[in-house]
């Protein structure tokens, strides 16, 4: 459930994320989609391989490479993808995969978590998982939860600044120098 | 009357007794001057001398009386408390509290896996490690848990060792033939006094344990822990073994109730977690065994964790009937 919650077509067998340490220059949303997104779509898809390789300098390009077995390259349904392979951003080493494969590369510089998903869903033509009612329940009682507790947050405010006050005043009465 | 009695009836005068050791029964003439003056002497004035005070008009009334009359009616009632608070609290610190584990969510050793590894997604997959923390119920101080251990499949093999021995011995050849990465004795020691440390163990030849205390590099050594000693175990007589024995042997302690410990590495499959976290867990049952009959000490639960990943309390089982999750998904990288 929740951004990322996708399953990907069994051709998919990598994916693979190069952005800068730094959150600057359009860096933060390939980190955001890392956090978040990322997570979820490695926990529904287990088998799924995943590296990143982050640059020092914030000025190098972001991009998000997909691998995919070149096997079932035909039977790909779902649109054409958005740049062709381009070697020359993907460095030998990082072709782990010893089956053959083909890989295409998009930016991610610049860009939102969202935005990345759905390029990511676009090229892959991933199916997103429908939530049960049970985790719908779940969220719905987390809402009252989450609403509950700021209320509760508010009234400790009130309720805290009430009894410094108290006890500057105790202290005065005392005779000694409030805190 | 002699002069005698006249001195002890002027000592005598203030008695208001008769004084016995008088020559005659009579009153002497200083005795009947004195009762006489005493009699005619103003009485002392007596006022209150409250009446002058500035602190008079707090003084006024029966309160303070009443005050006084009350606290010690009020006192033996908050000592009684005082006791019966202590003596509950006591009784709660010596031993660790203990939830229920009702509600708890517990999870299978495949999907505990499974969340982990989404949540450590795109990290290095050795430097990541998997850990088990151990919570045991039982007494709170007292003798603690602690021992090492050889997992089946050890979290940390990448040792750099060095031994200290004679250079041309037969144990700085095998030494050397196992990986050691510095070998001998006067090399070691002016590598260590010239900060030059690329080793993480030390070890000691039982020969060269006499120049090795004389050099003085326990004052490099010392403070990081590696100076080989008979205490922690690493002055040996075979350096080589002593090696083997350290590879993947680790530490483990409990502390404030929790025995902690890496079992594996993200890359490990579910069946070797699974031969690692048993391994763990039937050492620390051992150990408990082990301790006076007089403690008892249980396991209350096992928390599966990782370097940056949530807690997942696991209920034992392998594979949960429920998820579809397989062994082959979660062996990758």
């Amino acid at each position: 459930m929740g951004d990322g919650a996708i399953i990907l077509p069994p051709e998919v067998k990598k994916i693979r994320m190069e952005f800068a340490i730094a959150r600057d220059e359009g860096h933060t949303g390939p980190r955001l989609f890392w956090r978040n997104e990322l997570r979820r779509i490695k926990y529904y898809n287990p088998a799924l391989e995943v590296s990143i390789a982050r640059t020092e300098n914030p000025q190098d390009p972001a991009l998000m490479t997909v691998f995919f077995a070149t096997t079932e390259r035909l039977q790909l349904p779902g649109p054409t993808p958005i740049t062709p392979e381009a070697s020359a951003s993907t460095p030998q080493t990082d072709l782990t995969l010893t089956t053959p494969h083909r890989t295409e590369v998009f930016n991610i510089k610049n860009r939102g978590p969202s935005m990345i998903l759905a390029q990511l869903l676009k090229l892959t033509n991933a199916t997103p998982v429908e939530p049960t009612e049970e985790q719908l329940e779940q969220r719905e009682s987390l809402k009252e939860y989450k609403a509950q507790s700021i209320k509760d947050h508010k009234r400790n405010i009130v309720r805290n600044a009430r009894l410094k006050a108290e006890k500057e005043k105790e202290i005065l009465m005392k005779g000694g120098l409030p805190a | 009357m002699c002069r005698h009695t006249f001195i002890l009836t002027a000592f005598r005068a203030s008695d208001n007794q008769p004084p016995t050791n008088m020559a005659t029964a009579r009153p002497s003439l200083t005795q009947l001057s004195r009762t006489y003056s005493n009699s005619v002497r103003p009485s002392p004035l007596h006022l209150p001398i409250r009446q002058f005070s500035i602190t008079t008009p707090c003084a006024k009334g029966n309160k303070k009386i009443v005050s006084k009359k009350e606290k010690p009616a009020s006192k033996p009632t908050t000592f009684k408390k005082k006791v019966v608070e202590k003596k509950k609290k006591t009784k709660s610190t010596t031993h660790y509290p203990v939830p229920s584990m009702k509600n708890a969510e517990t999870f299978a050793l495949l999907d505990a896996m499974r969340i982990i590894r989404a949540w450590e997604v795109g990290q290095k997959p050795t430097s990541v490690k998997y850990e088990i923390a151990l919570r045991i119920s039982g007494l709170r101080n007292g003798p603690v848990v602690r021992n090492r251990i050889r997992l089946p499949h050890p979290v940390k093999t990448d040792f750099n060792v060095c031994v200290i021995c004679p250079p041309d011995s037969k144990y700085a050849e095998d030494a050397r033939a196992a990986g050691a990465v510095l070998v001998g004795e006067d090399e070691v020691f002016d590598a260590v006094k010239d900060g030059k440390i690329a080793f993480d163990r030390c070890l000691c030849q039982t020969d060269s344990l006499v120049k090795m205390n004389k050099s003085g590099i326990g004052r490099v050594l010392g403070p990081r822990g590696l100076m080989p000693s008979t205490k922690t175990g690493t002055v040996v007589a075979d350096p080589v073994k002593a090696m083997r024995d350290m590879v993947g042997a680790s530490e483990y302690r409990e502390k404030m109730g929790v025995v902690r410990m890496a079992v594996g590495q993200l890359g490990f499959t579910p069946k070797e977690m699974q031969t690692n976290v048993k391994a763990f867990i039937e050492a620390v049952k051992k150990d408990i065994a082990r301790l006076s009959d007089k403690i008892s000490k249980n396991m209350a639960e096992v928390v599966l964790s990782s370097t940056n990943g949530p807690g997942l309390p696991l209920n034992g089982t392998f594979a949960s009937p429920a998820s579809e999750i397989t062994e082959a998904d979660l062996s990758g990288k």
